[in-house]
């Protein structure tokens, strides 16, 4: 193969790239592709499997063979552009392309049929694979990860239009010129290659809209197309486009099939759409002797497209014994030695040097002719992908031996090639009725008509065969995938014989090219092995992307922004505090504990316990969940999603409540205030506020549409913050609060403190006297400054949820997140009191009274005192059985009280309170430990200071 | 059935391997079976084999409406473990593990089993907590699991970022070393190939549209070829789970959603072993290079083997955040398996109301794994009629009773 430039690089338009450490003259702009048969690289890289030379075949999407590497990662040849400076590798061979140590593998290929390796490399007792594996694993992959640090400079855009068109060529400037008739209708049209659209009259229509270098690579369902743009200028590097339109036409083309024969991957064996295409488009001559094989007339044009530029083609080797008299003609004009009823038998050379042919009907009598390039043209194979990746279902087309969309798709015309219309005028035909049908159903035109019949079979018929071989050698259907028609045969002969089975034994159509190339010889080959119709076995699933879609197009931003962390009114203070942050669930973060100087984790959780039990603390609970429920039935509404009866509260006050699954298992907990008759006040865990929002409202608008009653999320709305400890009330006084003077336990109600109007609760979950205070989020740094500098003489001392987790296990409190092992309820975590089971109905209800039928066995809430009160029990250790080989419970809290001088624990234990005195052993990674059950509160069993 | 070797190989070659065997036969449906097995995915087909091999039963037949292997066993992201949290999923999959490691001596075909080892990325003190539970756990049971630094999970996943910016630090990480995974297809194929070599009808093609009862018990299967009478039913289907126990008036608790996986395009190796995210992303390297990537199921109930493109947006983007270095490989293929859940995350392995109709099924995103033990305890739960101890725990019955094998445990933040 001798590639050579017809027409000199422009000055200016000169570059030079580097290919294998070889300097190569290119011009900007042009694919890698092109540049590489330009200056006559015929072995451009080496085939998956068998490590065999190859070299460029197609044009654009269409190529099958060469992946090179660059800094930036591993991309098709024919879809890299060139700029100057660019240094690019071939993939998997060593040392070069040329002489790969590899490709002796090729003198093993009789062992290496499709799915050779389920049948060996297991050794006798078949445990030796992990011996063999790591050879193979090194010989397969393609490119290696990219060398440069930088991150894809990629962005998202999202579009709305009534009308895409994917697609620029004649069918798609068809369909949009059709569907923008109407001003009105906004019209988006994308093109991969960005050179096809010249249509002037789409350029002076403001309502239409153009993306070049645009390519689709998936349909989703809801009409949502993503494309990939890479633009051409600026620093990004690619930008995806999420379009969702009222209709869709696709006019994606078609590819050119290969035809099947010993040796057809050998390098200079190409398609012809790509040898016209790299002439007219690049001028570039793949070859100084080209012979076209052909079974079908269309591509006398394409031939024709090489002659006038200027490319030598020796031959026509035309598979149909009846050939039209003008393509005679033109073979007879032009000096072009014309072969009827001949197919390719094999390809020799490397690279190619000549071909063998022969008489489709005495094959015994060959003929040899030379040359350096073979080109392709076995019919075209509609481009259906985004037809189909939705859910679009395809028909077999006997005209065309062809899969084309079957019908209309959730509002998405294919037109044009896609849909089996390969000539100019019917494409267009077909376009223009695609886009009006595409604008009636958008709703900017009147009804569309009726399609435009196909045009009747052209005199050109094409002749449905594309193997050509004697069955001898290595004839490739997929040559991305090293896939023979051999293999096929095989897989179909072991009874791996439908088109997906046989995909998977032989791995076609699996290569990065998705089978573009050879899919559709594949299902040929499969057919007539099975002696069936192509229709009858059908084709794989097309799966998206059409393209492969950098990781990096798809993500979202990363860091900081993935998951925007939430942010209260404090969170600056307490970082200027040297707060330690903690993620505390739906995205919230929290201080864990404020260390001062020196101390570590313990030393701070200690000193902020002790102010809480001794003087006053303060902590941050702006996170936790805030609803208002509002509405004459707001009462029977509570009463129904949580398990407590909440109607009977009186105005003013609170009480403890439990939502539980439809399963019983307790799902929240919180306080429930009654603010008045018709309005409460509720508050849940952080990490459940959110699924709380879609609680009440699948509640209110499914379960108990009968209700009046609204929901009011208000967790943003509030700060909250948490004044608790013996001290608490002296802080309050020093702060200037105003609250009622009866102002008693679970008690509500609004007031103002340090000049602020605040709305305060009775309640905590220390244990100690509470004040949960709630202000406007935009009042609370002040609120929170003035409420320490008022408790300065007082010890009031800032809490992060280290210690409140201390806190609230000394009280026995249960922790949603930490004691309920997602599946204890209510009775199981010693909250029957908050069970309120003789109300009518409520969400859990007959899960619980299921339980209570049978509650042996079940995982019950205990206190633990390890026997060594120093030891504090790692959280997560396993309670053993007797026999120490199965578990009965589980460490769900521990923690070091100072409050008691000694270390507390909490679990799950099976039939827990029915051990409460007795002794369990708990599993340790170097031994057991062993503790007594008791009762889950520690400390104030009573309540009474929390109440005084 | 003709044993494979690099000998068969050699032999075959010189006749340009035109007379390999079949691997199966395409044996017409019969009007009676002793057994029906509705499914030919991992799980059927294993469940037929050892009713075959351990039970000497042979009057078997496995129906699909489709292909061998073609629905979950084909579509999942072949990660094979034991770090499980609940004690009857421990033991079970454990015992798998083992299975897993004697498969390709077994069944004389190469599922290329390759014991690479799972690391499980940790950025929360609430997963912290969860992790340091499994190890107690399961150092009891045998299972080995181990809680690493960042520094050495990154000994094991080169290409993790410890440096760049991060929503959250990694603070540990846990090791797995007995995790592997393997070629799923060929898992699907060599237990058909078993099967059918031990006299076990495998017809593709052919839907079962119906359960048909007489009374309280099975009298056989509906068909698009036509009626099937038999006295045992064993259901080892996925997505229709629900719905063909619904054709015989047993509701089973089970939603069906999609569940993505995807590939990148191949590269050389650059990552020996499987990788567990936070964010529910996970991936690991197949032998043709490719990136194998999962993530979290779909939202919303279907049965369309199709995924969102927003579900893939969050799961690379949880990807990419951990693994910078991928942002410029490219996604090569996108597909979904419709998975069968049960509301706890844990299988059916159970008899049903139905006498004669026998479940294995809400495996959810944990089947694949599951498909040698599963199906040898299935085969036993159907060939003598009762649960071995292997399976007890996934009884139906547990619903009624209210004990739930939640696999997910109820973690989360202090709050």
């Amino acid at each position: 193969m001798s590639g050579y430039r017809l027409e000199s690089v422009a000055q200016t338009d000169r570059v030079v790239v580097t290919f294998d450490g070889r300097p190569l003259a290119a011009r900007r702009g042009e694919s890698l592709a092109a540049t590489l048969l330009a200056n006559g690289v015929a072995i451009a890289g080496r085939s998956f499997k068998y490590h065999r030379p190859r070299g460029i075949a197609g044009y654009g999407w269409c190529e099958p063979n060469i992946l090179v590497q660059t800094a930036q990662g591993t991309f098709p040849a024919a879809l890299l552009p060139v700029a100057d400076g660019l240094q690019a590798r071939s993939v998997n061979c060593w040392p070069s392309a040329r002489f790969d140590v590899a490709s002796l593998l090729g003198a093993f290929g009789a062992l290496m049929p499709a799915g050779f390796y389920y049948k060996t490399f297991r050794g006798p007792r078949g445990r030796l694979w992990p011996l063999f594996e790591p050879a193979i694993r090194a010989l397969a992959g393609l490119g290696t990860l990219p060398k440069t640090e930088k991150p894809l400079a990629s962005l998202k855009r999202f579009a709305h239009c009534d009308v895409l068109v994917i697609g620029g060529g004649p069918a798609g400037i068809a369909a949009a010129e059709a569907a923008s008739n109407n001003p009105a209708a906004r019209v988006w049209l994308i093109e991969a290659l960005g050179i096809s659209v010249t249509a002037a009259a789409l350029r002076n229509r403001p309502n239409v809209r153009v993306l070049h270098d645009t390519i689709a690579t998936g349909r989703y369902d809801g009409g949502l197309v993503v494309a990939l743009e890479r633009p051409c200028t600026g620093n990004l590097e690619t930008r995806l486009w999420k379009i969702r339109a009222r209709s869709i036409v696709i006019a994606t083309g078609a590819f050119e099939r290969p035809f099947v024969f010993d040796g057809n991957d050998r390098p200079g064996v190409m398609l012809l759409t790509a040898v016209a295409a790299y002439a007219s488009r690049d001028k570039v001559a793949c070859g100084r002797r080209v012979v076209a094989v052909v079974n079908n007339g269309a591509a006398y044009a394409e031939i024709a497209v090489l002659s006038a530029a200027g490319v030598t083609v020796a031959a026509i080797v035309d598979l149909r014994a009846k050939i039209e008299l003008e393509h005679r003609n033109f073979a007879a004009r032009n000096g072009i030695a014309l072969y009827p009823r001949h197919g390719v038998v094999a390809a020799f050379g490397v690279p190619l040097r000549k071909i063998r042919i022969a008489p489709l009907d005495s094959p015994a009598n060959t003929v040899e002719l030379d040359c350096d390039t073979l080109a392709m043209a076995g019919g075209l194979t509609p481009a259906v992908h985004l037809h189909s990746h939705a859910g679009g279902k395809l028909r077999f087309d006997e005209m065309t031996a062809a899969f084309v969309p079957d019908g209309l798709h959730d509002n998405c015309w294919s037109a044009g090639a896609c849909n089996g219309r390969y000539e100019q005028e019917a494409a267009e035909a077909d376009g223009r009725y695609a886009g009006r049908a595409a604008s009636a159903a958008a709703g900017f035109a009147a009804s569309p008509g009726s399609r435009p019949e196909a045009p009747a079979p052209p005199a050109c018929e094409l002749l449905a065969r594309w193997e050509t071989g004697d069955g001898t050698g290595k004839a490739f259907v997929d040559v991305a995938a090293d896939v023979t028609a051999d293999d096929i045969r095989l897989a179909v002969h072991e009874g791996y014989d439908s088109v997906e089975l046989m995909k998977r034994y032989t791995t076609a159509g699996m290569a990065p090219d998705q089978g573009r190339f050879g899919n559709m010889n594949a299902i040929d080959v499969l057919a007539r092995a099975r002696d069936i119709a192509p229709a009858a076995a059908g084709t794989t699933t097309y799966r998206p992307p059409f393209a492969p879609l950098p990781f990096g197009a798809i993500a979202d931003f990363g860091g900081a922004l993935l998951k925007p962390s939430r942010t209260t009114a404090l969170t600056a203070w307490h970082e200027a505090e040297n707060a330690v942050m903690y993620e505390a669930g739906a995205n919230w973060r929290r201080p864990g504990y404020y260390p001062r100087a020196d101390e570590n984790l313990e030393a701070a959780t200690r000193r902020e316990c002790r102010a809480v039990r001794n003087a006053a603390g303060i902590y941050d609970s702006s996170p936790l969940g805030k609803f208002e429920i509002v509405g004459r039935d707001a009462g029977a509404f509570l009463d129904f999603v949580y398990c407590t009866r909440l109607s009977d509260l009186k105005p003013g006050l609170g009480r403890y409540g439990l939502q539980l699954h439809e399963d019983g298992r307790l799902f929240d907990d919180g306080i429930v205030f009654r603010l008045a008759p018709d309005r409460f006040f509720v508050t849940t865990t952080t990490g459940n506020a959110e699924a709380c929002v879609q609680r009440f409202t699948y509640a209110r608008q499914i379960l108990r549409p009968d209700l009046d009653v609204h929901v009011l999320p208000t967790t943003e709305q509030w700060a909250d913050l948490v004044l608790c400890g013996p001290r608490a009330r002296d802080v309050l006084k020093a702060a200037e609060a105003e609250l009622p003077a009866d102002f008693g336990f679970m008690s509500i109600a609004d007031g103002r403190i340090a000049g602020h109007d605040v709305r305060v609760a009775r309640a905590g979950f220390t244990g100690e006297v509470s004040f949960e205070i709630f202000a406007p989020a935009s009042a609370a740094p002040d609120l929170w400054r003035r409420l320490l500098e008022a408790g300065k003489t007082y010890g009031l001392t800032p809490v992060g949820s280290e210690a409140n987790h201390v806190l609230r296990i000394e009280k026995g409190y249960v922790s949603v997140g930490h004691d309920c092992d997602g599946i204890a309820d209510p009775d199981d975590l010693g909250l029957r009191f908050a069970a309120h089971i003789d109300k009518t109905d409520f969400i859990g209800k007959q899960a619980v009274l299921r339980n209570r039928a049978d509650p042996d066995g079940r995982p019950e809430r205990v206190g633990l005192l390890a026997r060594d009160r120093n030891f504090v029990l790692p959280e997560g250790a396993a309670i053993l059985k007797t026999d120490a080989a199965a578990t009965r419970g589980y460490v769900t809290a521990s923690c070091w009280s100072d409050t008691l001088g000694r270390s507390l624990a909490m679990g799950l234990l099976e039939d827990g309170r029915k051990h409460i005195g007795g002794d369990v052993a708990i599993s340790l990674p170097g031994g057991i430990a062993h503790a007594t059950v008791v009762a889950p509160v520690f400390f104030d069993p009573k309540g009474e200071r929390q109440r005084g | 059935m003709s044993a494979y070797s690099i000998f068969a190989l050699a032999r075959n070659a010189l006749s340009g391997h035109r007379n390999w065997p079949r691997a199966w036969r395409s044996p017409a449906l019969c009007g009676s079976y002793d057994i029906a097995i509705v499914g030919a995915g991992g799980h059927g087909l294993a469940t037929a084999y050892y009713l075959a091999r351990r039970h000497g039963l042979r009057n078997i037949l496995v129906v699909d409406k489709g292909w061998i292997g073609g629905g979950n066993t084909g579509r999942n992201t072949v990660t094979i473990r034991a770090n499980y949290l609940r004690e009857p999923s421990i033991r079970l999959h454990a015992e798998g593990l083992r299975m897993w490691r004697e498969m390709s001596g077994e069944l004389g075909f190469n599922a290329m089993f390759s014991e690479r080892g799972q690391i499980d990325l940790i950025q929360t003190w609430a997963k912290l907590r969860d992790v340091k539970r499994r190890q107690s756990i399961l150092h009891l049971a045998g299972v080995p699991f181990d809680i690493l630094t960042p520094r050495e999970a990154q000994a094991h996943v080169p290409i993790l970022d410890l440096d760049g910016p991060k929503r959250l630090p990694i603070l540990a990480a846990t090791w797995h070393p007995t995790a592997g995974v393997a070629r799923h297809d060929a898992v699907a194929w060599g237990y058909a190939r078993a099967a059918d070599a031990l006299g076990i009808d495998i017809v593709q093609n052919c839907e079962v549209t119906a359960i048909r009862r007489q009374g309280g018990r099975v009298a056989g299967i509906e068909t698009t070829q036509g009626f099937v009478a038999v006295p045992k039913v064993a259901l080892a289907v996925s997505a229709h789970a629900s719905v063909l126990a619904q054709t015989a008036d047993v509701r089973l608790p089970i939603e069906t959603v999609p569940l993505q996986a995807f590939v990148s395009a191949p590269l050389k190796p650059m990552l020996s072993c499987i990788v567990n995210c936070p964010g529910a992303v996970y991936l690991s390297q197949s032998d043709k290079g490719e990136l194998v990537i999962g993530g979290g199921s779909d939202p919303v109930p279907s049965y369309v083997q199709r995924g969102e493109f927003a579900v893939l947006e969050r799961v690379v983007s949880n990807l990419v955040e951990l693994f910078p270095v991928l942002s410029r490989v490219g996604l090569l293929r996108q597909w979904a398996g419709a998975i069968d859940l049960c509301h706890d995350t844990s299988p059916i392995v159970s008899k049903s109301p139905v006498e004669g109709l026998y479940l294995n099924v809400g495996w959810g995103s944990g089947g694949f794994k599951a498909i040698p033990a599963g199906g040898a305890a299935f085969a036993d739960l159907v060939a003598t009629d009762a649960p071995s101890a292997a399976i007890e725990a996934f009884a139906l019955a547990r619903f009624e009773r209210g004990r739930p094998l939640y696999e997910t445990a109820g973690a989360s933040n202090r709050d």
